[in-house]
């Protein structure tokens, strides 16, 4: 599928929610509001939303990746 | 410009590692009380200067020990990233000024113990949790404004920026309502007061206080903050008189001043802005996108962390016991980050500020602050009609480690 990859990196994520405030209905948090999700490749269809998430994290947390599989 | 720091005697305070071109006048830069300039302004206009400086040791009431000042956001981030580089080990000294000694939790504690109380105590404050909440805080907002919505005008601080977080974290800990009038007491001799004394008689106020209700608890549990910390498991035990006292003490000193002081803050802006004003009440779901920019203009806390191990940071050699201070303020009007920092555009994007700090330290209240922030905004734009500051009144932003103002005399007709 060609599409991007999101990436998130667990160590860094801290609680903000702020992806999901961006981007709701898109990114799924834990029960207490972290983001656990394993790495995920989406359709381009959806990249903006997936890289609008990204860019509100504070902490840097998630990375969109090309993924050309 | 001559620096008086560099006098022999006052250069023999600071650490030998700490270039001379770095050091600043002992609370030039963070705690002049009585500055005739606005913190924020001050404090923006530090993003001109060096990346980073060293603030000389003060004396007197609010002393401080000397400590590096990171003004990137960039920096501030790597720091508040690395706990077990950078310690929040000691950092309000509370229990000590009662002449305790016991970490506030979790805020105190570094890894890994950190990650196990957040694990405890993050389902008390998840956004599942906060939602459930939410009828409550809304009722309880509402109320407050059709409290005064008739008069006219009203003090801000006292009619709804105190009590409304106030009465919602009594609820939430489980404390009664009568006492709120001796807490928020303790609270302002602890924080906000110029005296080693009174600051002193604050911290016992508190201690008494909570000891008191930690008896309590252990003797009969109830369904609130209170009672779910002495229940509470931990690696399979329950936790230690002093740990609970961590929490409760936490949990009341960040509870009664932060969401006061940003709303204080908030309002102060919107009285101001009368085209933000209406911008909202026409559209309030730009409310929340409001709440954010406005979290982020006005961040309020500024913290400080000891460095565990020699280390470079923002191009210094840091040593192991130096003190670090970072400003979630200059992090948040940080240029490299924020286009036109000191504007206030709700239309931000993103709009990835560090009001509630980075790190695994981010405030455990995030979520719960934001919904008052968002509901106070909505009740209050909802009900009361154009309000501005009453004519020749002032509402000074006042220095500090928490920034705030004391009163906001507001007015809009009837």
């Amino acid at each position: 599928m060609v599409g991007v990859k999101i990436l998130v990196d667990s160590e860094k994520c801290v609680g903000h929610a702020r992806c999901l405030a961006a981007a709701r209905e898109f990114f799924v948090l834990d029960d207490v509001g972290y983001n656990r999700m394993p790495p995920t490749v989406v359709p381009r269809e959806f990249e903006q939303m997936a890289r609008r998430g990204a860019q509100a994290c504070p902490e840097r947390a998630i990375e969109i990746v090309e993924d050309d599989h | 410009m001559s620096d008086p720091t560099t006098t022999p005697e006052r250069r023999a305070q600071i650490p030998s590692h700490v270039p001379d071109h770095l050091v600043q006048p002992s609370g030039s830069i963070m705690y002049q009380a009585g500055a005739a300039k606005c913190p924020y302004d001050r404090l923006s206009e530090m993003h001109g200067g060096p990346r980073v400086l060293y603030r000389a040791p003060s004396s007197g009431p609010f002393s401080q020990p000397g400590a590096w000042v990171l003004t990137l956001a960039e920096d501030i981030r790597a720091v508040m990233q690395q706990p077990e580089i950078f310690s929040s080990k000691g950092l309000t000294q509370f229990p000590q000024l009662g002449g305790e000694h016991w970490d506030l939790i979790p805020i105190e504690v570094d890894p890994p113990m950190h990650g196990k109380y957040r694990v405890m105590l993050n389902p008390v404050f998840s956004p599942k949790a906060i939602d459930a909440l939410e009828p409550g805080i809304r009722a309880r907002a509402a109320s407050l404004v059709d409290g005064v919505v008739k008069d006219g005008q009203c003090e801000f601080v006292e009619a709804f920026g105190r009590p409304f977080p106030v009465s919602i974290f009594m609820q939430i800990m489980g404390l009664p309502d009568a006492d709120m009038d001796e807490l928020n007491e303790w609270e302002h001799g602890l924080l906000h007061s110029p005296t080693v004394a009174q600051r002193q008689a604050g911290a016992r106020g508190f201690l008494k206080y909570l000891r008191g209700l930690v008896a309590e608890r252990r003797a009969q549990p109830m369904d609130d903050l209170a009672g779910f910390t002495v229940l509470a498991e931990l690696d399979g035990r329950a936790l230690t008189d002093d740990e609970v006292m961590g929490v409760y003490y936490l949990m009341v000193v960040a509870g009664l001043d932060t969401v006061a002081a940003s709303l204080g803050l908030h309002f102060r802006h919107l009285a101001q802005d009368l085209e933000l004003q209406s911008r909202l009440r026409a559209d309030p779901s730009l409310i929340p996108d409001a709440v954010e920019e406005l979290l982020r203009r006005y961040s309020i806390v500024t913290t400080n962390r000891t460095v565990t191990q020699d280390v470079e940071m923002a191009g210094v050699a840091m040593k192991k016991g130096d003190k670090v201070t970072c400003s979630t303020i200059l992090a948040s009007l940080d240029p490299a980050e924020f286009e036109n920092p000191m504007a206030v555009d709700i239309s931000r994007s993103p709009n990835r500020h560090v009001a509630f700090s980075y790190g695994p330290h981010r405030c455990l209240g995030s979520h719960l602050a934001r919904r008052e922030l968002t509901v106070a905004m909505e009740e209050w734009l909802d009900r009361v009609p154009e309000f501005r500051m009453k004519d020749g009144a002032d509402a000074p932003v006042v220095p500090g480690q928490l920034l705030s103002v004391d009163a906001l005399p507001l007015a809009w007709s009837v």
